[in-house]
């Protein structure tokens, strides 16, 4: 298993051939990160790559007082702001893409798993961006509440509340999207 | 007890794989509870189901990954050795003049620049107030001058890939930033010179290849591209920028071929407009 800081401190002293680790070692969730936030393929991948220069070119503010994963996610984050507040006319990440929320026929057709799952991607979709991404980082990005308190900038009693928020309403909305499937 | 600690409890455990078991006390207070029960066993149900398997990226992302970060070595390189062969030649007060401009000229409206000459610039007002002398000032300099360059070089070469022509033309905007002494970015721009859709990056191009010394071995490509150029304003741009900046030899050709009708009328007007300008 990789030290992800201690990498991160070579490439900052000038290794730059580590940053081909780090990226190897979160390439896959950072793009699967970028489309659970509502952006296609092509976007996303444009997104991570986009990342990554941040992560070289930022290389020296790079103090290791958090991690490797919640000082990237906090780059990959602002990028993703950015990218949107540059492209005012494409839509806003606040719903999930076309594919994944278009996916009535699948409801009905698929079997009982699929058909919960479907659900749990919709109600995923259906609940504010702030909320659904509290939630993505600690269940799909798997970065522990100091990581994402630190990534967020809030205290861990604050982030705790509002997980716990996020995950009612996700549930709230589960429930009605089950009450409208039945 | 709280309804809060419990579904922390829970998270906590299922988060990070925790196998803690429920105290006896939380166990009775969930017993009394059918609607927290219910909150768990969603909870549960949602972070245990495989409802979203991961997705690959394609192989593009790997390629512009390490393209990327061949350019950042190959401008990493290029700017060690420049420190290299750059350090006796100076001194402290020749570097603090150009410097100065340069910070300035960092202070772009893209917030990427933004944010790394930022990072840079307290590095430098930093390393002002710690070292003693003015010699180690001026290594300082030339380490963050040459820093700068990198970085800049490094964004413009992976901006210059980007699909958008605003981006494009930030690429070209970052190059400046530079003093083009890198050939990668070099080949790049006059590559972007020879086949973007964009009129404004290509004439953007060509404003920024007017920095280099000498056009080097790209000079008889930049007039092969202005002999081919359909576009009459990037023509007349390319024209402009050989009979400005380019070697006697190529203007002299570029000067043959307007004579012998191989532009349109309009540039071998300019052309032989410019070439009466010089004699006068």
């Amino acid at each position: 298993m990789f030290d992800e800081k201690e990498l991160m401190f070579q490439v900052k002293a000038g290794q730059l051939d580590k940053l081909a680790t780090l990226f190897e070692n979160n390439k896959v969730q950072l793009f699967n990160y970028f489309l659970r936030t509502g952006n296609n393929r092509a976007l996303s991948e444009d997104l991570v790559q986009e990342t990554f220069m941040r992560v070289l070119a930022y290389r020296t503010s790079f103090s290791g007082s958090s991690t490797f994963k919640s000082w990237m996610y906090g780059i990959a984050r602002n990028t993703v702001a950015e990218h949107y507040r540059k492209n005012k006319n494409q839509a806003l990440n606040c719903d999930m893409d076309d594919e994944e929320l278009a996916n009535e026929k699948t409801l009905c057709e698929e079997f009982e798993t699929e058909q919960q799952n479907a659900i749990f991607n919709k109600s995923l979709a259906s609940i504010s961006p702030e909320d659904r991404e509290i939630i993505m980082l600690s269940r799909f990005q798997q970065l522990n509440y100091q990581e994402i308190a630190a990534l967020l900038d809030c205290n861990l009693n604050t982030l705790k509340s509002r997980m716990r928020n996020a995950l009612s309403k996700l549930q709230m909305s589960y429930q009605k999207l089950v009450g409208e499937h039945n | 007890m709280t309804n809060q600690e419990i579904i922390d409890w829970k998270i906590a455990s299922l988060a990070n794989n925790d196998s803690n078991e429920l105290s006896e006390e939380m166990q009775s207070y969930l017993s009394q509870d059918s609607q927290l029960q219910a909150e768990l066993l969603f909870i549960d149900n949602f972070w245990t189901k495989d409802i979203k398997p991961l997705v690959m990226p394609s192989d593009k992302l790997d390629v512009n990954f390490y393209q990327m970060l061949s350019r950042a070595q190959s401008a990493q390189q290029e700017s060690s050795q420049q420190v290299t062969k750059q350090k006796p030649a100076h001194s402290s007060q020749e570097h603090q003049l150009p410097l100065l401009d340069r910070i300035k000229a960092w202070f772009m409206p893209t917030a990427i620049a933004q944010f790394a000459t930022l990072a840079l610039v307290f590095v430098l007002g930093f390393n002002l107030n710690q070292a003693p002398s003015n010699k180690y000032n001026s290594d300082d300099y030339i380490g963050l001058q040459q820093e700068v360059s990198s970085l800049s070089t490094m964004l413009a070469m992976s901006m210059l890939q980007k699909d958008s022509a605003s981006e494009r033309l930030s690429g070209v905007a970052y190059s400046r930033q530079t003093d083009l002494s890198n050939p990668l970015l070099v080949e790049q721009l006059i590559d972007l010179l020879a086949r973007d859709k964009s009129t404004s990056v290509r004439l953007a191009v060509i404003n920024s290849l007017g920095q280099l010394q000498s056009f080097g071995s790209s000079e008889q490509q930049l007039l092969t591209l202005a002999s081919q150029e359909e576009n009459l304003l990037v023509q007349i741009e390319l024209c402009r920028l050989l009979l400005n900046y380019g070697s006697t030899d190529i203007k002299k050709l570029l000067t043959e071929q307007a004579n012998q009708q191989k532009f349109k009328p309009e540039v071998r007007e300019f052309i032989q407009a410019q070439s009466m300008a010089s004699y006068i």
